[in-house]
């Protein structure tokens, strides 16, 4: 049986444009002019996904989602959403709301079709259960993921080093979530573990750093991990968080060779903006890290940026200056620059840029 | 950090510490403003992308100032509330938008049987470009707090638009398919 598609859009025109992309796909098509009308067709039909534009009368693209999620027979439904508009604030809202993805008007048919496919592919996956081991001695973090992921994968904890390894050979786990404040000898384990198993490549390493402490979150970004979750953190924050990780084979932050590079995210991980900005705020001290680890090479990748404004660029340039003091250097990708700012940063020469990873790779050569 | 500060507002048309002449209300807590000329820009990037992506159809401007007046036209307009917004509008001919409206529904504009799917259309067309050149505002003045109204499409023969707001305007015709189609925003107070 087709899966079933619903779009909710008060644009009949875009109804009549999305639908005929989901034919194309093969999928069935329902349709709802509103949040309202939408929410009656998803509990009658229980659509494998529903496309929920973001500005409706009646019942907006915002209510109709959280009513979903108050539904038990429609809490589960991934939903992509919608919307005109892409600024950051109203991306950010959007992805916190719970949504699968999102997707900006005008767009080709093509990426519609990919993002339709994406969604449905990732949430088939999930209905068989992925395994996900939390290694942390705290069970407050513990009860809180499992909370959040129970419902799509399957949350084992391990409190000791022990256990963790115990829980790799007998669930292999797709992700492994571990409290960086346990002893280094616990990571550096599982590392092993995991290299042994044959399980490294497809298996993602995320630390639970607390909110406040730039120490924690310096560390993990120098220690491979591929993504931060940063404590306290509610359920749906994790839950977020963790799919959009295990979508994406972006790691933050890592360490080619001699260099330490940094990924900033792009505009399908925007839930790793928190994480980047935290890390940069606090460049003093990541600064101090660098240096105390004898890392004098950074590159930071900001070509496939999602947003780059003056006041990065400020900043930016700032970091460059300090790094340079401390016999750092610094080499920003920026790609084929888009924006009128970026290419002023390019040309201006106020930071080391180049195009390619490969090029500034290539200048610490030098 | 004063080149900077020079490139944004050489791209507002600006001189640096001075509010743009003819600019809209000073929005941010660094003054930002942007001018008639970068809000042209704007709305020709923002129309260009929903062209181009969704009608597969390239928008030339018209260089020499508005068209002809357009007798029996297809109007669309979508507000962007809040300080420093206004009022985005989209004007054609019914023609035109009966052809604009098959060409984002791949069929023909004979086989569009209501008026009501070529509004549909429009309004929608006005919608993507508000909600760009909305994007684009708020990555330019991070406090605006600009928020996107539904469209309002209004059909008729030889009416006239009469702006109450004092807030001034900018108009911004352009060819698509050899027709003109005007957009005009219109600034609030």
């Amino acid at each position: 049986m087709a899966k079933k598609v619903l779009t909710v859009d008060d644009s009949k025109t875009m109804r009549s444009i999305v639908k005929k992309q989901i034919m194309t796909l093969g999928y069935d098509a329902l349709e709802a002019a509103d949040g309202a009308e939408g929410l009656q067709v998803a509990a009658a039909e229980k659509p494998d996904l529903i496309l929920l534009d973001v500005t409706m009368p009646v019942m907006d693209g915002r209510q109709a989602l959280i009513k979903l999620r108050q539904q038990p027979e429609t809490a589960k439904i991934p939903v992509i959403m919608v919307t005109a508009e892409a600024a950051k604030a109203t991306v950010v809202e959007i992805i916190k709301a719970g949504v699968s993805d999102y997707i900006v008007k005008p767009f080709s048919e093509a990426a519609l079709g990919e993002k339709i496919n994406k969604v449905l592919k990732a949430n088939s996956a999930a209905a068989e259960k992925i395994d996900v081991v939390v290694v942390d001695s705290n069970g407050n973090n513990f009860s809180i993921i499992q909370g959040a992921l129970q419902a799509e994968h399957a949350v084992h904890l391990a409190t000791t080093g022990e256990q963790a390894l115990d829980k790799i050979m007998t669930h292999r786990p797709r992700l492994i979530l571990i409290d960086i404040g346990m002893p280094d000898t616990i990571r550096l384990q599982v590392v092993d573990k995991l290299k042994t198993a044959d399980l490294l490549p497809r298996c993602k390493l995320v630390a639970l750093c607390n909110k406040n402490s730039i120490d924690e979150v310096g560390r993990a970004s120098q220690k491979g991990f591929t993504g931060v979750l940063l404590k306290p953190f509610q359920g749906e924050e994790a839950r977020t968080l963790i799919n959009n990780i295990l979508q994406t084979q972006t790691q933050f932050a890592c360490r080619k060779g001699d260099i330490f590079v940094l990924h900033y995210p792009t505009k399908d991980e925007v839930v790793l903006f928190s994480v980047f900005r935290q890390l940069l705020q606090g460049w003093q001290q990541w600064l101090g890290h660098l240096a105390a680890g004898g890392h004098t090479k950074v590159v930071i990748d900001i070509a496939q940026a999602a947003t780059i404004g003056i006041d990065d660029l400020r900043f930016f340039r700032e970091l460059a200056g300090k790094a340079s003091e401390l016999g750092i250097g610094i080499v920003f990708v920026v790609g084929e620059p888009k924006s009128f700012e970026l290419r002023h940063f390019w040309e201006s020469g106020v930071a080391r840029s180049t195009a390619t990873l490969e090029e500034a790779k290539k200048f610490f050569q030098q | 950090l004063q080149d900077l500060a020079e490139v944004s507002a050489r791209r507002q048309g600006t001189e640096i510490g001075k509010p743009a002449r003819d600019s809209w209300t000073s929005i941010s807590e660094t003054e930002t403003t942007v001018s008639n000329e970068a809000i042209s820009k704007l709305i020709v990037e923002s129309s260009s992308l929903v062209f181009r992506t969704m009608l597969s159809e390239e928008i030339a401007v018209l260089k020499n100032g508005e068209p002809e007046k357009i007798h029996s036209c297809v109007l669309a307009m979508i507000s962007l509330s809040g300080p420093g917004g206004g009022t985005l509008s989209l004007r054609c001919s019914r023609e035109t938008a009966r052809e604009l409206a098959a060409k984002l529904l791949t069929t023909t504009p004979n086989e569009i049987k209501s008026d009501a799917d070529v509004c549909d259309a429009i309004g929608e067309v006005a919608n993507m470009t508000a909600g760009n050149l909305k994007t684009q505002l708020v990555a330019a003045m991070p406090n605006a707090n600009l928020q996107l109204s539904i469209p309002t499409v209004v059909t008729g023969d030889d009416y006239k638009v009469q702006h109450l707001s004092h807030g001034g305007h900018v108009t911004v015709p352009v060819n698509v398919k050899n027709a003109p189609v005007v957009f005009e925003f219109v600034f609030n107070n």
